[in-house]
């Protein structure tokens, strides 16, 4: 009960400004992605009318067009939500920090609970998966909006049948949004976790030990990206860089976490 | 808590991840299967030599080799790494190709080699060196290694690479262009040596007078080495005897003055074919004249933004040509058959859409491919 | 009882705590006095372990002081720790969950003896009632031992006065421990059993106020003769 309390706390906490990048996620979307397919249909209007044919015949001889012709052609919705989903890691550091700083030090309140104290961190990493989990719902209820909006933008009979199923596993760009499996949803929910334990270490080293905390802190965090990016220049194949993905995403988180676990425990402080 | 606020959370997480593995894994649409070439023009008998090959994505990490005839069509599974864009070839030799997904490549019976040269250089890396790989096809042994490459300067790019045979030696060529206009092209060859060291045999200047010379492919034909030299004035058809080591301009038709760019040339016993822009020629090989009485174009042209050539082969005196246009983000691939004499056209046909089910294009299906 | 056995506590080089030992005994109030900066606050939070110590251990009832129980001393900070956007009742639920021992009924009692505005948020409460507030939540928990810091900073008189009532009404449980940290020596004269005196991270001196009394001294005499040398 304590930690689900917890949990909702944060949740709490961080609705509000969720609700608001959620809404600029829809808007955004939607937005852009109406402006392609109207440009489309205008090339398309355009085409039909320097073919010499009617539109209706013209129509007859193109292909239908998927959302892998629409957004993976120019992928800027797709580069808008990947901000969004950058965003949304900042709020990794909002649901540490706001417990030491702000009007209230909660975090006197949360040290000082009887159990462990590893249960803070859970619950915030809960938190985290949260805002992920439900970034998800978005981006795929963005695909079930677009592929309701297009119907009122194109012409019916050149939309392709099952856009969001067909883009889910056809598109390149999508993948890097959201898993689009089920072994990359795993492999993407320990992804986060790592990066919420990484992060972690970041802050809980920071209210340890201060400046050289925060000085080694950054040296984690920095260490870790990079061997990330040069793991992924080495001449991998998809089928070993899973592999390799893996390792590392368990290794960091790993260490990560056990790091986080003696710093909660030991050494910080308010 | 209140117990509605503990239901309302796991209701929309249970949601968010139900929807995810519901779309991504159960509500999974079947592959359409649905493969036909559709007829524009001429007679379909005419694509009754050639076949073609696409690589279709069937479930995640699951993939299918698509031969298509005129009258059928046949899937069987295959490995694709959508990633590097390479197929089962590449991935059966992870070791040979690791680094060098598109090297050039030379076969025989006895091994397989491969030459990549550095793909950074001279942006992310000054170190002119090229890899080669050597398969041997009855040990699997493999020998690969990094040898640097005599005489090129940071200033310079490396524009065509080959691999050769001549006289039961290995070659490895490759044309270097200044950066700067400076030096014209220039086509280094180098043989390769048992322990995979290079031996430099020659350099040809390969230059136009006009301010930039655009070289062609090489294609080797016996013990002859061509290409196809461009630049606004002109066009040469270049031959360069590997036994003599002499080499001579030949004068070709201009084709068209406004695309210097050749994007196809091939040779066979009796033509050089070229693909300038959407246009196809054929050149005699002993006259160096053009054959076709007509400019080989498709119909579709004014269809589409862009048309440009994919694969191109030929069969007794008829030519297959693989085209993409491309309009309205909307591309389509069509295959041409052209009378190779009269440039006629004798079919034309669009290949059926890729969109929601394929990852790689359409090309011919030859012997070394199936 | 509470023990600090030689705890030594610094922030780099800098010595807070300098082989302090302290035993605050049951059931009596406690006070711990001295300037700003001498390590009053600092032996509070170490005691709740929320700044780690740097040598020496900290005993509650004869075991260490740990996540199993902690839940033995409720720690009353002079800054708000709560939901400062929520109501009082909001916060006292929380409050319910988060100690076993929270006695929601006696909260609610204490609630209405300190004419506290349930249904107003904390960030809305004058500083009187929040930390009113605060004692109500410390209270509530029933632990035997309670952790005052500064108490009396920033209260007007009538808030100091409904304070000290407070400690010595039936809010209190049986044998209950108070320790209070304060550099305002004048309002300790009524309830302090013990006083200790911190001087530049040490010990000054302990007395009791039966030691005073044997003198013939208040305890804030008794001090100010310490302190007058």
């Amino acid at each position: 009960m304590k930690f689900l309390t917890f949990v909702e706390i944060d949740l709490r906490k961080i609705f509000p400004f969720l609700l608001g990048m959620y809404v600029i996620a829809i808007v955004g979307f939607q937005g852009i992605f109406a402006k392609l397919a109207s440009n489309i249909n205008g090339k398309i209007v355009q085409s039909a009318a320097e073919s010499g044919t009617t539109l209706d015949e013209y129509l007859k001889t193109i292909d239908k067009m998927s959302f892998l012709s629409i957004i993976d052609s120019n992928p800027l919705p797709l580069v808008m939500l990947i901000f969004v989903g950058l965003a949304l890691i900042l709020f990794g550091f909002y649901l540490w920090y706001k417990e030491w700083f702000g009007a209230s030090k909660r975090i006197y309140t949360l040290l000082s609970i009887k159990g462990s104290r590893f249960r803070i961190f859970t619950s915030k990493l809960v938190a985290f998966l949260f805002i992920f989990v439900t970034f998800y719902g978005i981006v795929l209820l963005n695909l079930f909006l677009s592929s309701f909006l297009v119907k009122f933008i194109l012409p019916d009979q050149i939309i392709a049948s099952d856009l969001v199923q067909n883009y889910i596993l056809h598109s390149q760009l999508l993948p890097f949004v959201i898993p689009v499996s089920g072994g990359s949803l795993l492999f993407n929910i320990a992804f986060l976790i790592m990066m919420f334990s990484i992060l972690s270490v970041f802050v809980l080293w920071d209210r340890s030990k201060r400046i050289w905390g925060m000085i080694g802190g950054f040296i984690f965090m920095g260490s870790t990206v990079a061997v990330f990016f040069y793991l992924n220049t080495l001449d991998l194949y998809t089928s070993e860089k899973t592999i390799v993905n893996w390792a590392f995403t368990l290794c960091v988180l790993a260490i990560s976490t056990s790091f986080s676990h003696y710093l909660l425990k030991k050494k910080v402080s308010i | 808590m209140k117990f509605t606020r503990i239901i309302t959370l796991s209701l929309i997480s249970a949601l968010s991840i139900g929807t995810l593995i519901g779309v991504a894994e159960v509500n999974k649409v079947p592959v359409d299967r649905n493969f036909e070439i559709k007829d524009e023009k001429g007679n379909r008998e005419a694509l009754q030599s050639v076949a073609f090959e696409s690589v279709i994505k069937v479930d995640n990490n699951k993939f299918e080799k698509v031969i298509l005839t005129k009258d059928d069509v046949e899937f069987k599974d295959t490995k694709y790494d959508i990633l590097h864009g390479v197929g089962e070839k590449v991935l059966n030799n992870k070791d040979m190709y690791r680094g060098m997904n598109y090297a050039s490549e030379y076969e025989n019976s006895e091994f397989t080699m491969i030459a990549a040269f550095n793909t950074n250089f001279p942006y992310g890396s000054n170190e002119a060196y090229v890899t080669i790989a050597k398969k041997d096809k009855k040990t699997n042994q493999l020998q690969k290694e990094k040898i640097t490459v005599p005489g090129i300067t940071t200033n310079m790019l490396i524009t065509e690479e080959k691999l050769f045979e001549h006289n039961d030696s290995i070659y490895y060529s490759a044309v270097l262009q200044s950066m700067n206009g400076s030096v014209g092209p220039i086509l280094k060859i180098y043989q390769i040596q048992s322990n995979l060291q290079l031996k430099d045999v020659m350099n040809v200047d390969l230059s136009l007078p006009g301010d930039y010379t655009d070289v062609s492919r090489l294609v080797t034909d016996g013990d002859t080495l061509f290409m196809i030299l461009s630049d606004q004035q002109e066009k040469k058809l270049m031959e360069i005897n590997l036994d003599t080591n002499k080499h001579v301009k030949h004068d070709i038709p201009e084709f068209s003055k406004d695309d210097p760019y050749i994007q196809m040339f091939r040779v066979d016993e009796n033509y050089f074919y070229m693909n300038v822009d959407s246009s196809m020629f054929v050149i005699d090989k002993n006259t160096y004249k053009q054959v076709n009485q007509k400019v080989m174009q498709p119909s579709f042209i004014s269809k589409y933004d862009y048309v440009s050539p994919v694969d191109q082969t030929e069969s007794d005196e008829t030519l297959y040509v693989i085209y993409e246009g491309y309009k309205n983000n909307i591309s389509d691939m069509y295959v041409v058959a052209y009378h190779a004499a009269t440039g006629d056209i004798l079919y034309e046909g669009k290949l059926p859409s890729t969109v929601n089910r394929g990852v790689s294009a359409y090309k011919f299906l030859k012997e070394s491919n199936s | 009882m509470i023990e600090l056995r030689n705890v030594t506590k610094k922030y780099g080089k800098k010595v807070i705590l300098d082989d302090v030992s302290i035993t605050f005994k049951k059931g009596k109030i406690s006070c711990l006095l001295g300037l700003n900066g001498v390590g009053k606050s600092t032996t509070m939070k170490s005691i709740m372990r929320l700044v780690p110590i740097s040598k020496g251990e900290i005993l509650v009832d004869g075991q260490r002081v740990s996540e199993k129980n902690i839940d033995k001393i409720a720690f009353l900070a002079d800054i708000p720790t709560h939901e400062i956007s929520w109501t009082v009742e909001e916060n006292l639920r929380f409050a319910e969950i988060y100690y076993d021992t929270f006695d929601f009924e006696k909260a609610k009692r204490m609630v209405e003896f300190f004419k506290l505005p349930k249904e107003k948020k904390l960030k809305e409460l004058s500083k009187g009632n929040l930390a009113r507030f605060t004692i109500i939540i410390g209270l509530s928990q029933n632990a035997p031992y309670v952790l005052m810091d500064e108490p009396f900073s920033g209260l007007d008189l009538f808030s100091r006065e409904a304070f000290i009532a407070a400690l010595k009404s039936d809010f209190m449980i049986e044998g209950q421990t108070i320790i209070i940290t304060t550099h305002e020596i004048d309002e300790i004269e009524g309830i302090a059993d013990d006083v200790i005196l911190l001087e530049e991270g040490k010990v000054l001196c302990t007395f009791s106020k039966q030691d005073a009394l044997a003198e013939g001294l208040t305890v804030v005499d008794k001090m100010r003769k310490i302190y007058r040398g």
